[in-house]
Parts: structure tokens; sequence; C-alpha cells
């Protein structure tokens, strides 16, 4: 699904020299990962819509400053998350959003109808678990576990160590089991 | 290794991340712990659940919206936004504010009588600030000088702003110091070193007097001992005038009297008091606006004819019968119907008219045989 080294080095040229075509791509391309990271971190769809926006607005006035070390991708979840982190600093937040049940999907095993009520428990479970992370900790699952980047990019997203990615991520684990044990064989 | 230990590698362990030493060991104790298999199993279905979340997918629209957004917008719209958005909170907000500072500024126009009469006709204040300067000299002559010099000021300001008002409500009021001259006379009497004074307010002092020609015979007096003429001119006042002149003093003299004796051209003594020092009168005369001559066969006659004609105008005279020099003030727009007037008495000679009319003319007749 990502984009290629070579691509996205053309697409950051022409990002800098200030093509609107190339600002389209950017957004369609990295559009559904940028919001992912917002809605799982806020919980709430106009929020997230809201930040998603924000981070690509900020990419498009910044990408003269940014210097290509990082992938696009990294780059924009690292503004994203940054984002993301101020918001939830900034106010005071409903813990539970959990009767937003549909922010959380899993897949339905093939032609199981009997575990559709159990999997819908499971999802809104599951989300209701993440909610209840410390933000700290639910950053760096949600990187991840929901969006696949490697320790060495959370690092380099979050500015952290490699070695407190990986002890963050191994707690925001443990707790989501602890709190799932009644889904778990 | 601990149970413990080996738990804390789980989460290494499902991204494969673990060296192979930690791995080794890792493997060796799991082969060994039931409880820590089973513990791994439900990590690992933890995370799998985790991987298993499908990923989510920005609404409808969301790519237009942000490119929309990016786009640069012209600064008119950009003010616009600024100034209207959100239309329901601002627009109605803004409205308010505009009734509010007008009602405010009607209502304060409305309880201010002295804006409506600044609006009017400004009030000449320099007259009141001479008033005081020129007290002094005349202290040692009477007990309260300044009474009858304040009365004055104020008279000859109601008079300015009742005639400005009746003839060009929203102009200056009419400038008189072109009679100076006449008073002039008594100034230098009475204050033997006039360059001490403030010329300017020494001019509007003057016009008051001018305007208020009632009183001039009184300060004349009290501002014995006169060298020449004063004598005639404080003998020529009238007990009618003498009346006014104290309650103008007292500051009761009603406005309609100051202004019908204004226009009835009541100078008593003036005359003589003009003969007395011409000189004085040529350094400070104003010439009026437009100078005209008149030929009658009866300048007399044709002097009060004049006078009933300025009144019908709404204009004032003053009659200077020694010179037949009849001093006019009118309103622009009397001032065609004026000259008619006065042609159709006599041969009328414009000596000098401008282009443009001032908001109130002075307008100088000579009359000739």
């Amino acid at each position: 699904m990502r984009e290629g080294a070579a691509d996205e080095a053309a697409l950051l040229a022409r990002l800098r020299a200030g093509d609107a075509k190339a600002f389209e791509t950017l957004v369609i391309t990295y559009q559904h990962r940028v919001f992912g990271v917002a809605l799982r971190m806020l919980g709430s769809r106009a929020e997230a819509e809201d930040i998603a926006q924000e981070t690509f607005l900020r990419a498009h006035r910044a990408v003269g400053e940014f210097r290509g070390e990082a992938r696009l991708s990294t780059w924009l979840y690292a503004i994203a998350s940054r984002l993301c982190l101020n918001r939830l600093a900034s106010a005071p937040r409903r813990l539970e959003r959990a009767d937003d049940a549909a922010l959380l999907r899993l897949p339905a095993p093939a032609a199981d109808a009997a575990s559709a009520l159990e999997r819908s428990e499971l999802a809104a479970a599951l989300q209701q678990a993440i909610a209840e992370l410390p933000e700290d900790r639910r950053i760096v699952v949600v990187l991840r576990d929901l969006e696949g980047l490697t320790y060495e990019e959370i690092a380099e997203a979050l500015g952290l160590e490699l070695g407190t990615v990986r002890s963050r991520l191994h707690r925001a684990r443990s707790d989501l089991k602890a709190k799932l044990e009644r889904f778990l064989p | 290794m601990t149970c413990h230990e080996a738990r804390d590698q789980f989460s290494a362990r499902a991204d494969e991340v673990l060296t192979p030493d930690e791995r080794a060991a890792l493997e060796a104790h799991l082969a060994t712990c039931g409880e820590c298999r089973r513990e791994w199993q439900r990590f690992a279905a933890t995370v799998g659940l985790l991987h298993a979340v499908e990923p989510a997918r920005a609404p409808a629209g969301f790519v237009d919206r942000v490119l929309g957004a990016a786009r640069p917008q012209p600064w008119y719209r950009r003010l616009a936004r600024t100034v209207f958005l959100p239309w329901s909170v601002k627009l109605p907000l803004e409205a308010a504010a505009i009734v509010l500072v007008g009602g405010l500024a009607v209502l304060v126009f409305q309880r201010s009588p002295e804006l409506q009469q600044t609006a009017q006709a400004p009030a000449p204040v320099e007259t009141q600030q001479y008033a005081s300067q020129s007290a002094p000299p005349a202290a040692g002559a009477t007990p309260t000088p300044d009474t009858g010099t304040r009365a004055f000021a104020k008279a000859r300001e109601e008079l300015t702003a009742n005639f400005a008002k009746r003839a060009t409500p929203d102009t200056p009021p009419a400038d008189s110091r072109d009679a100076a001259p006449r008073a002039m006379a008594d100034a230098t009497r009475s204050q033997p070193a006039p360059s001490s004074v403030n010329p300017q307010g020494q001019e509007e002092f003057l016009a008051a007097r001018r305007a208020q020609p009632a009183e001039q015979p009184a300060l004349t007096a009290r501002a014995a001992p006169a060298p020449r003429g004063a004598t005639a001119s404080s003998g020529d006042v009238s007990p009618e005038a003498r009346a006014k002149l104290d309650e103008a003093g007292r500051g009761e003299l009603t406005r309609k009297e100051l202004e019908r004796d204004a226009v009835s051209g009541l100078v008593p003594g003036r005359s003589a008091v003009k003969r007395a020092d011409p000189l004085t009168e040529t350094s400070v005369r104003v010439q009026p606006a437009v100078e005209l001559r008149l030929a009658v066969a009866d300048r007399a006659a044709a002097a009060r004819e004049i006078t009933g004609v300025v009144e019908r105008l709404g204009g004032a005279l003053v009659a200077d019968p020694a010179t037949s020099t009849l001093e006019i003030m009118v309103p622009p727009q009397a001032f065609p119907a004026l000259t008619g007037e006065l042609a159709r008495l006599g041969t009328l000679r414009i000596v000098r008219q401008p282009t443009e009319l001032p908001p109130t003319v002075r307008v100088s007749v000579h009359l000739t045989d």
C-alpha cells in the first residue's frame, strides 16, 4: 500500500515546488491513515476530521522545512500525533466513548453469523479498552498495531528512544489483554 | 529466566524483534512453564485482535475539504469571513452596535443644548477672554467694571447666535469687526497702551461693543477721564438706552431687545467718537464684502427705506448719519433681493462685490446725492 521510495521522493519534490496536484495526491494517499490515528486517539469522527485536515494544512505550509530524512508518512504521523496529544492535553475529556461503537470494526470470520453479536461486543470492548489507555501508551499502540509503523518510525514520529517505544508498547498491550480477558482463550 | 522476565519479552516476541539469545532464553522458559505459555497465547491473541482491526476511512469529501481549505482565498473573502462569520452571531451583534451608537449620539445631542447651539453658531469664546483682559484698565474708574464688560460679551454672543440662526443656520455668525473703528476710539482713550493687549481679542471686544451699541457710551463714561469727545458721547446717551444698559449690565437684557436695538441702529454719540480718532479707525477697519454706492434724491428718506427693506429680508443694519454710510448684514440668499430693492430707490452702483458671497454678507452702502 505504501508509496515506493522513488515515488515518495518525486512526490516530495513536486510538493516543494508548490505543485497543487502533488498536494492533492498527498491528501488522497494518506487521508485514511492520518484520519485513522486521529480517530483512534480522539474517539470522535468530527474531531478526527478536524485534526486530520489541520495535519494536511500544516504539512502544506511546512513542506519546505521537511528535510526528507524520514518517510512522508512518518512525517504526517508525527504532525497528526502531536496535534492529537495537544488536543487531548488542552481540554478535559470524557473517558468513555463506547456509545459510538462504529468507530472500530473487526472483520467477520468466514460465514460465522452466530458470532456476529459477539464480534461487535468484542469490537466495542476493544475500542473502550484503547480509549482508556493513557495517552502516551495509546499513541504507541495505535501507531504500531493499528497503523503498522515500525519501532524506529514510532520513535522518530514521537521523538522517543527506541527502548521507550518498546516498553510503552508492551505496557499498552498488557493493559489491553487484561481488559479483554473474557474474550481471550 | 523468571516468569516475570519472560512475560516482559512477550511484546518484543510478538513483533519478532528479540535478539537470537533473548529468543532462545524465552523459548526455553515457555517450554517449561505452562502458565507463561497460556499468558503468551492470550497476549498474542490480543495483538492479533489489534492487527485485525479494519483500517479507518476518512469521511467522504474529506480530500475536497482539505484542498478547499488549503487554497488561498482572495483578501476580500478573508476580510468578509473575519467580519461577518458566523453570520448568526456577528450580524445581529454588529447591527445592535450600530443602533446603539446611533441612538446614543442622538440622545447626547438632544440632551446637550450647547451642542445644538454649537452646531448652529459656533460661540465666539475669545470675547469673554478679552473681557477679562480688558477689565484692569477700567478697574480704577469704576467699582465693578468687568460686570459691564462681561455683559457686553454675553449680549454680543447672544445676538450673534440669534442672527446667525435666522440668517444661515449652518454657517458661522456674522462677523461685525468692521464696526470696530468706532469703538476703538473709546479703547484708545481708556487704555493708553493698547498694544499691550492681544490685538485679535481687542478686535473681538470692539466688535462686541459694535453689536450692542447701546452699551458703548456707558463704557466711555466709565473710562473717564476722557480727553476729547467723551463728554459729548456720554451726554448723548438716551434714558432708554441707559436703562437697557443697566439691564445688560445685570445680564438680564433679553435677546429680542438687543437684536431690535442693533437692527434699528441705535448708536448714540458714535459719530462724535468716530470723528475723534479717524486714524485708529483705518488701522483696524475690516472691509465689507460688498461695497455699493446709491445715488438718491433724499438721503434720510432712503436710509429709512433701506432700514425697512433690511428688516424684511431678515438682516441687520447699522446707520452712520455722519458719513451717510449704511452697513448691512444679510444672508447671501437675501442679497439679490437687497440689491433689487436698493436699485428701486435710486441709482445703484456696485463698487466691489466678490464672485462668491460669504455665509453672511456684509454690505456697505454709501448714500450720495
